[in-house]
């Protein structure tokens, strides 16, 4: 058999692969920083100067599948180029961007030009194609704001696909409460968000917004501020009074449910106070073990040591301190 | 030790090719978002440097390297690659796939040439396996040590174990495949001391990975022990069976001393999982590889292009994309070249492995001298096997080097005999 010596095909093949792997390289090393500076949301200048000498086609998608080209506009962007922007998204994308990068830019660029129909064009389309992206569901909630169009905006939240990110509910309440939307229009929305992110302090003071209006909540956090002084300064009756008045105007604030038990606990009318520990604990659930322990004390008072300790329990559970020493002295 | 230094001097030139080429798996990320771009680099680089050395070495290619079954299978493979440049979205991320294709195909001609005219010992070359296992595995095994000195492991430790390829996945794929070859040392050493070595080195490795805790691997370690237990039962090699069994039962007791106080960390538990679609990774496969086959029904000659899969894949599961973290792989590489470049290719590439099983079986049943190399050579082509399907070791070089030592092993198992073992 003649023997065919290949090797020198075989060397140019691997210098022509090296060549391409080293493009490759020097690009993955400047992906390190776009990375960086892109889930940051803070572009620097040496990055973008490199950036504008890169060959985006080459390669044409970022590790994290983003167009490389829509990374370009992005940097001409956020330096202000926004011709160039516009440029490089509509000329230098050769493929199929299914992650809809390069429309939300659109969309965000359409905005800021207040080309209003551009804008809702593009971002609509970035949420429709990936509906578990806060930053597309965002700029087309921005949108329905600026067009005043609240049909689409209370529809807008049933289709997020990954409604437990809370960076959701807030886009979503921040753009009801900026259109006066009627809490019974989006009970459902608010129920369902009140149940996944009660401990975020932000969505459930919008959500309190919503269900009982931004005067009356506000006025409440007054008269809740005002019955801590009262009470500090052993004022205990006036403060209860407060404390009654704030949970009218804001009854989700399960503090001050809590602050008229423990009005009644310091007044020893220790059966009143356990109604109102109970809401908070039954109804309103913060799990913070605040008022299981002062549920457990007031009926240690009454002489029930059996509720007693099994609100003491389930208060070391939620790992509320003080409740450790009272378990051990009452149960143990 | 006389007989161990000229054992050396005779496989000096395999050890030199096989080091440059294993040492892919060392490398750093050199300010890379992922160090395969310099995995890649290093590969074609040094591919270049052994086809230079090749010429001094006066190795020459021929008709017949590439007549084997093996070879047309991949270049047929290869030819549907090329194919699928026509139909591709992004012609550009092709020719990154095929260019990385191209040098895993030189690479694996290399290690098949070195094997065929340089005949390392199979005793030799696991050595040489035994040691990259040896510094692969410290990479986990040092902060596995660290973490239990400090606390209890607890499973989200794990992802500290990714080790030398910064993806826990791989690591304990190309630890596990890597072990078969220090048990033959275990077995066939003449050298006590070595043979000692190699008993910590199974103990230690096992030990790791029961920690990173990889169902795959796991189950394809346990699956590919049973039968080999069943081959030693069978043959009546009980001295052998308690020799493989001792190294494993003792990491198990070693592992299980360590979590003794955390009983959510269960091997049994974690394995039997794998078949559990409820526990979110397996559900996201599941859901991935129907992707994939969605793909394929949609155009099962053509696909999406070569190296597309990761821009088309956004589209099938964009009702879960969180943010911008997409899937990327179909987690299954037989699936994923099928939905890039039909289904014909795909079954080239599939054919390929089935081809390395069947020369096995056609040794086996023909009574190859030696028959501990090819439950060596069966176990780590099982576990790499079960890999390929449940993650994506193909355009993963620290992975795809030892497929290629095993293909330069299994093409050329009839230049393999006694006489070029240690004595």
């Amino acid at each position: 058999m003649k023997k065919i010596d290949i090797k020198f095909l075989f060397i140019i093949i691997l210098i022509l692969c090296l060549y391409l792997s080293f493009k490759i390289h020097k690009s993955y090393i400047l992906q390190a920083s776009i990375l960086t500076e892109i889930n940051s949301n803070e572009y620097t200048e040496n990055t973008y100067n490199r950036l504008k000498t890169t060959n985006t086609n080459f390669p044409s998608v970022s590790v994290t599948t983003l167009p490389m080209s829509g990374v370009l506009a992005r940097y001409h962007y956020a330096f202000g180029n926004i011709k160039q922007s516009l440029d490089v998204i509509n000329n230098q994308t050769s493929f199929k961007d299914y992650i809809y990068f390069n429309e939300n830019l659109k969309a965000i660029i359409y905005n800021e030009l207040n080309v209003r129909d551009s804008s809702y064009y593009y971002a609509k389309m970035a949420h429709i194609n990936l509906p578990g992206n806060a930053n597309h569901y965002e700029q087309y909630v921005k949108n329905l704001v600026a067009l005043k169009n609240s049909t689409e905006l209370i529809n807008s939240f049933d289709f997020v696909t990954f409604k437990k990110d809370f960076q959701f509910s807030k886009v979503f309440l921040s753009a009801c409460l900026a259109l006066n939307i009627s809490k019974n229009q989006i009970l459902e929305q608010l129920d369902f968000i009140e149940s996944y992110h009660i401990e975020n302090s932000e969505v459930r003071l919008m959500t309190e917004y919503l269900r009982y209006g931004i005067e009356n909540v506000q006025r409440s956090i007054q008269f809740s501020q005002l019955a801590d002084q009262n009470f500090d300064s052993g004022k205990i009756n006036e403060a209860l009074d407060l404390y009654i008045k704030a949970s009218k105007l804001n009854p989700s604030a399960y503090t001050n449910f809590e602050n008229i038990g423990f009005c009644y606990f310091k007044l020893e009318n220790y059966r009143e106070a356990i109604q109102y520990f109970l809401q908070v604990v039954e109804e309103l659930n913060p799990k913070t073990g605040k008022s299981e322990y002062l549920l457990g004390n007031a009926y240690f008072q009454l002489g029930n040591k059996k509720k007693a300790c099994t609100y003491l329990y389930r208060s070391t559970k939620l790992n509320f301190k003080a409740s450790f020493s009272d378990y051990s002295r009452i149960c143990k | 030790m006389q007989n161990l230094i000229s054992f050396i001097k005779l496989n000096y030139k395999f050890a030199f090719i096989f080091s440059l080429l294993f040492y892919v798996t060392l490398l750093d990320y050199h300010s890379s978002v992922d160090k395969v771009s310099v995995q890649w680099i290093y590969l074609s680089a040094v591919s270049s440097i052994l086809l230079i050395y090749f010429y001094w070495l006066k190795i020459n290619f021929n008709v017949n390297d590439f007549n084997r079954p093996y070879f047309v299978s991949i270049l047929i493979f290869y030819f549907f690659s090329i194919l699928s440049f026509f139909y591709a979205d992004s012609i550009y991320e092709s020719i990154i796939s095929f260019s990385r294709l191209s040098i895993i195909f030189l690479a694996s001609l290399i290690l098949y040439k070195s094997v065929q005219i340089l005949k390392p010992s199979f005793l030799f070359i696991s050595y040489l396996v035994s040691i990259f296992l040896l510094f692969e595995s410290l990479y986990s095994l040092q902060p596995l040590l660290e973490i239990l000195s400090i606390t209890d492991f607890d499973p989200q430790f794990s992802t500290f174990l990714k080790g030398v390829t910064g993806n826990k996945n791989i690591t304990s794929a190309i630890l596990a495949i890597k072990i078969p070859f220090v048990f033959y040392i275990l077995l066939k050493s003449r050298y006590f001391l070595i043979r000692i070595l190699s008993f910590f080195l199974i103990v230690s490795t096992f030990f790791t990975l029961f920690f990173i805790s990889t169902r795959g691997v796991l189950l394809s370690c346990l699956f590919i022990y049973l039968f080999i237990f069943l081959v030693f039962i069978l043959k009546k090699k009980f001295i052998n069976l308690s020799i493989i069994s001792f190294p494993v039962i003792l990491s198990i007791i070693i592992f299980n001393v360590s979590i003794s106080s955390n009983n959510s960390y269960s091997l049994t538990e974690r394995v039997s999982s794998v078949a559990t679609p409820s526990e979110s990774s397996v559900s996201a496969r599941l859901r991935y590889y129907n992707h994939a086959l969605d793909q394929i029904k949609e155009a099962p000659f053509t696909g999406v292009g070569l190296g597309n899969w990761k821009i088309k894949s956004v589209f099938f599961d964009r009702q879960n994309i969180v943010g911008y973290t997409v899937p990327y792989n179909v987690h299954n590489d037989l699936l994923e070249f099928g939905a890039e470049i039909g289904i014909i290719g795909s079954l080239f590439y599939l054919f390929s492995f089935i081809l390395l099983f069947l020369i096995l079986f056609k040794f086996y049943r023909n009574g190859f001298f030696e028959y501990s190399i090819l439950l060596v050579l069966l176990s780590s082509l099982f576990i790499y096997f079960v890999d390929l399907n449940l993650n994506f070791p193909t355009y993963r070089p620290a992975a795809h080097i030892n497929l290629l030592l095993l293909v330069a092993i299994i093409l050329n198992l009839n230049n393999f005999s006694l006489q070029n073992e240690e004595n």
